[in-house]
């Protein structure tokens, strides 16, 4: 980031920018499960965000990686396609004025939107699940994620409490997403 | 500067002054148009130089969901624009997300009496009791205001109108949305015609969106639009159908020492306004407001800054999302200032010969009536004058998103939130 950054103190060693980097993926990824409700979302706005959000990763890509495994879980552009949520947003705006078939949504049951899961886009869960049910075994997968960003960083303002997109293996919420996915697969 | 306060329910949407001024409309998130009518300046009571009073109030759009998609329709008026008068009657178009409506204002002030099978109250007579024909005469009435839907458009529009926009011809009109314009004959609501589209094949390969549009006031084949990716096109209706490809592309270079992961949010376009002479454009982005000269493509002729201290802070005004705030922005009736919103219920004003700018504060406080408005600042560290804000205690739930300026004199008609100033100025004297 420039000199218009200066004045919050952020600290620019390449650490500190790659959590920085971090940070506003986390905030725009949290951005994009949020606008999923009741109401249309915002076009303009989840471009907006997934533009950012394709910026963020070429940057970080670009910026020497320091001593971490294989790359985090939020870089893994084939894994985890925003676009592909956004196209299946996009998708669902459309009317039946003849343009689009529009698909089931499989996640429609209310008992299980009201869970602690947010109302996530199917399509955005079975990307995230590509990850959660891969060879990579589950440690791997937790050593990816870069916790400097979550819990140290105190130069960014608060953030809102998390809306995990990641649960703890064997936990109440996984066995909700297992589930969960289990019906969007099976569908 | 005296100053009208009025309460409203709900959050105002949107302001239009119509082409005389002598009416002012606003839109709320409720779906209600209220109209607000200019007194005409009387000698006998000298103080209420032409004030505003509400003139007609009433229901444009209802919230609906559309069971397909299992989504709601808000019924927040976007847009209102005012038809050219031509008859005695006032038409204006309002529109949501969806569906746009064309809405007749009439007034009545005299009522047929005497007739004669009829009594006063309207219940037949008793043939016997008539025993000569009398001709009814109009008799004076207290005004009522009467208004009705005459036209309803409705699905012309996948994605959530922007903009509308009345064509200098009169007949027509265009309504955008993010991704397509159409042009709509005010006769005719069962057919519009599409004349942009921009949506790609491959809705994931989606990078930009129609933020704006607008006709020329005095071209009725001209029109420009405005994109997220703080672009301009002006397109020619007569060079093609589908006018995909611009007359003229606007755009600004970015300035490489200001690249940040936010530049492009904050180029986003949220308004373009022709200039009355029809010679320049307005637009509004985040941080700035510019003024184009149409012909010039390759940069703004001006460029004023709104309030450059929020730079710093881009952070996390993009994760409260305030950094996706649409501000609108106008012209005076002369071309010669331009007003935009701001936070913290401030306004600014640029006056384009001087170079000199205000900023002013809508608020309850500041503004009594007959009150002479105080130009306000904001520091941003340093030395700090004694009424000065500093940056870190605005208060950016107060946005003046919407603002709207008399088409020939210094009204201005402010929305702060749920509360809508007028300010009316003889002089301008508070430049600075």
């Amino acid at each position: 980031m420039k000199k218009e950054e200066e004045d919050e103190k952020r600290d620019w060693s390449p650490a500190g920018l790659r959590s920085y980097q971090q940070a506003l993926l986390r905030i725009s990824l949290d951005k994009v499960q949020r606008s999923l409700g009741p109401r249309a979302p915002s076009l303009r706005r989840h471009v907006l965000i997934h533009n950012t959000l394709q910026q963020l990763q070429a940057a970080v890509r670009l910026a020497p990686a320091p001593a971490l495994p294989p790359e985090p879980l939020f870089l893994g552009e084939e894994d985890f396609s925003l676009s592909t949520t956004i196209g299946s947003i996009l998708r669902e705006l459309d009317t039946s004025m003849g343009e689009m078939e529009l698909p089931q949504n499989p996640v429609a049951s209310p008992s299980l939107q009201n869970e602690m899961m947010p109302q996530a886009d199917p399509v955005f869960l079975e990307a995230l699940s590509s990850r959660y049910l891969g060879d990579s075994g589950l440690d791997d997968f937790f050593l990816d994620i870069d916790t400097s960003a979550v819990e140290k960083d105190s130069a960014l303002p608060p953030p809102e409490p998390p809306r995990s997109l990641f649960c703890a293996p064997g936990s109440w919420e996984w066995n909700e997403l297992d589930h969960i996915m289990e019906i969007i697969l099976g569908s | 500067m005296p100053s009208v306060l009025l309460s409203q329910a709900d959050i105002i949407s949107t302001v239009e002054f119509n082409h005389t001024g002598e009416l002012l409309a606003t839109g709320d998130k409720g779906g209600r148009v209220v109209i607000f009518q200019r007194e005409p300046e009387s000698k006998n009571a000298p103080h209420s130089q032409g004030e505003y009073d509400v003139y007609s109030t009433f229901q444009s759009h209802e919230p609906e969901f559309d069971y397909l998609k299992s989504l709601e329709i808000e019924e927040k008026i976007n847009k209102i624009k005012w038809l050219p008068q031509q008859n005695a009657a006032h038409s204006l178009l309002s529109t949501n997300d969806k569906t746009i409506k064309l809405w007749k204002i009439t007034e009545r002030d005299k009522r047929p009496e005497g007739y004669n099978l009829k009594d006063e109250e309207g219940k037949l007579k008793d043939l016997s009791t008539v025993t000569s024909l009398q001709v009814p005469v109009l008799k004076p009435m207290d005004l009522m205001v009467e208004v009705s839907p005459r036209r309803i458009f409705a699905n012309g529009h996948t994605y959530h109108i922007n903009s509308i926009s009345v064509n200098s011809d009169c007949e027509t009109y265009m309504s955008a949305d993010d991704l397509r314009i159409n042009l709509w004959h005010l006769a005719i609501t069962d057919r519009s015609f599409n004349i942009v589209d921009i949506k790609p094949a491959n809705m994931e390969d989606l990078t930009e969106v129609i933020t704006a549009s607008e006709f020329h006031p005095h071209h009725c084949n001209l029109f420009v639009y405005s994109s997220s990716k703080g672009s301009l096109r002006l397109c020619d209706m007569r060079a093609a159908a589908l006018c995909d490809k611009h007359s003229k592309l606007f755009e600004e270079p970015e300035d490489p020492s200001n690249r940040s992961f936010f530049s492009e949010i904050i180029s986003s376009v949220s308004d373009v306004k022709f200039s009355h002479s029809g010679r320049y454009m307005l637009t509004r982005d985040y941080l700035t407001v510019k003024v184009w000269d149409l012909n010039m493509e390759a940069r703004p002729i001006e460029t004023y800054q709104v309030h450059d201290y929020l730079r710093s802070k881009l952070c996390s005004l993009y994760e409260s999302d305030c950094i996706f705030d649409k501000f609108e922005c106008a012209w005076n009736g002369s071309d010669s200032v331009i007003m935009t919103g701001a936070y913290n219920n401030f306004f600014r004003m640029f006056d384009r010969n001087t170079k000199r700018d205000v900023t002013l504060e809508a608020s309850r406080e500041s503004s009594k009536p007959r009150a002479v408005l105080k130009p306000r600042r904001v520091c941003v560290g340093g030395k700090r004058r004694r009424d000065d804000i500093s940056v870190d205690s605005l208060d950016f739930t107060k946005k003046i998103l919407h603002t709207a300026w008399h088409p020939a004199e210094n009204i201005i008609a402010i929305a702060a939130t749920n509360n809508l100033y007028i300010f009316q100025d003889k002089v301008n004297s508070d430049m600075h």
